[in-house]
């Protein structure tokens, strides 16, 4: 499948694959973590959230893995990591998102001339 | 003040709680108890912040999880027809059911609030009904028209009988007759102004409404008695949102709206949910591996 079918990304979906760029989280510590990288702009409601990560386990952009530290007889926690194709559509994206800022700031270098 | 905030969490937590049980079967399976999980690690924190803080991230959470539960029930739908599609005996038309759903749901919801807005234009057609003393006898007339509009809504997608026009009168009148037997010292004691009491009183409304509704609709639809759970939720919970957050006393016309809204979409939510999984009528949805 090639990933550039996938895009735009909504602004979720891209803060939500973002967070998991560096590591694979639970669902607490997306919401977390959004809400830092984007300053507080995309707040992220839980089920807003599960629906997104829902449709992207089905979509194969991420998987699901137990928590191996979170193992202490009680109930094992659910990391979401991404997968291969979950990282090239982030990839492409922000690819797509730096070409647009390219566009924008050579448009303004010309009107500024 | 902790005690404000408690009294504040724990509805919504319950609320919360039954609303998750409307999501589809794979999905609670899936991420039922994640979502619980997170739902009350974020209240929790949000608690910390106030009760302001509280009130506006609660009615965020809640309302994405409707939005939500929506969705799932769409795409749980779309998926299905997709199995239709391939499968050989998929006979049944999955688009005309997912059709049915939403229209039905939108229908309804546009039925309420024509209802209200009918309740609100009486006085300005009929003038004379300002004048009506009798407390039971007015309620009885003006909301008529909302039950009228309830009906000639579900007329549209169900054989619904024509006495569903008289529950929500009737469930007044029956309100009223409770309200009389409970005794006048036990009245006393209670303080009528306050949002526990007004709550409950909503809630028993909501409830009555559910149950005359209720002995309707399980002629029509199988687990029907999650009407019940709606009526009840949809009135008590909205009016006691809008006690709670003081909306009431702000500005009467926004938290009236409010409170329709609320009640209008759990008991569409709930409607939608009874067709989706209609099984009396003898029309069933294809059974997905």
């Amino acid at each position: 499948m090639n990933e550039k079918e996938y895009l735009p990304l909504t602004e979720t979906s891209f803060f939500i694959l973002l967070s998991l760029a560096t590591s694979p989280k639970h669902g607490y510590a997306i919401i977390k973590e959004v809400d830092v990288m984007s300053d507080q702009r995309v707040i992220l409601a839980t089920g807003t959230l599960y629906s997104a990560l829902r449709r992207m386990l089905d979509d194969g952009w991420i998987t699901r893995v137990n928590d191996i530290s979170s193992e202490d007889g009680a109930r094992v926690r659910k990391l979401y990591r991404l997968t291969e194709l979950g990282q090239r559509i982030l990839h492409a994206e922000t690819e797509r998102i730096q070409k647009l800022a390219g566009l924008t700031q050579l448009r303004d270098a010309r009107e500024e001339r | 003040m902790r005690n404000s905030r408690q009294f504040i969490r724990i509805p919504i937590i319950r609320l919360y709680g039954y609303l998750l049980l409307l999501y589809p079967h794979r999905f609670r399976t899936e991420f039922m108890e994640e979502i619980w999980e997170v739902f009350l690690k974020v209240t929790l924190e949000a608690e910390q912040g106030g009760a302001l803080r509280l009130v506006r991230i609660s009615l965020r959470e809640l309302i994405a999880l409707v939005i939500s539960i929506f969705h799932e029930r769409m795409d749980e739908d779309r998926s299905r027809l997709d199995q239709s599609i391939t499968s050989k005996d998929g006979r049944w038309s999955m688009t005309s059911k997912l059709a049915t759903i939403s229209k039905s749901f939108m229908i309804w919801i546009v039925a309420n609030i024509l209802g209200i807005g009918a309740v609100a234009a009486l006085p300005i057609m009929f003038p004379s009904l300002m004048s009506i003393d009798n407390e039971v006898l007015a309620v009885f007339i003006v909301s008529i028209p909302i039950s009228l509009a309830q009906w000639l809504a579900l007329r549209t997608f169900s054989k619904t009988s024509v006495l569903w026009i008289f529950t929500i009168p009737v469930s007044f009148i029956l309100y009223f007759l409770i309200y009389r037997f409970i005794p006048e010292g036990l009245r006393n004691i209670a303080d009528s102004e306050s949002i526990a009491v007004l709550t409950s009183i909503n809630l028993l409304i909501g409830f009555i409404i559910g149950l005359l509704q209720w002995l309707i609709l399980r002629r029509q639809f199988a687990r029907s008695a999650l009407w019940l759970l709606g009526s009840t939720a949809g009135v008590g919970f909205s009016f006691w949102l809008i006690l709670a957050t003081d909306l009431i006393n702000q500005s009467g016309i926004l938290a009236f709206i409010v409170a329709i809204l609320i009640y209008t979409v759990t008991t569409g939510l709930v409607l939608s949910w009874l067709i989706a999984n209609r099984t009396k009528s003898g029309e069933t949805l294809p059974v997905s591996s």
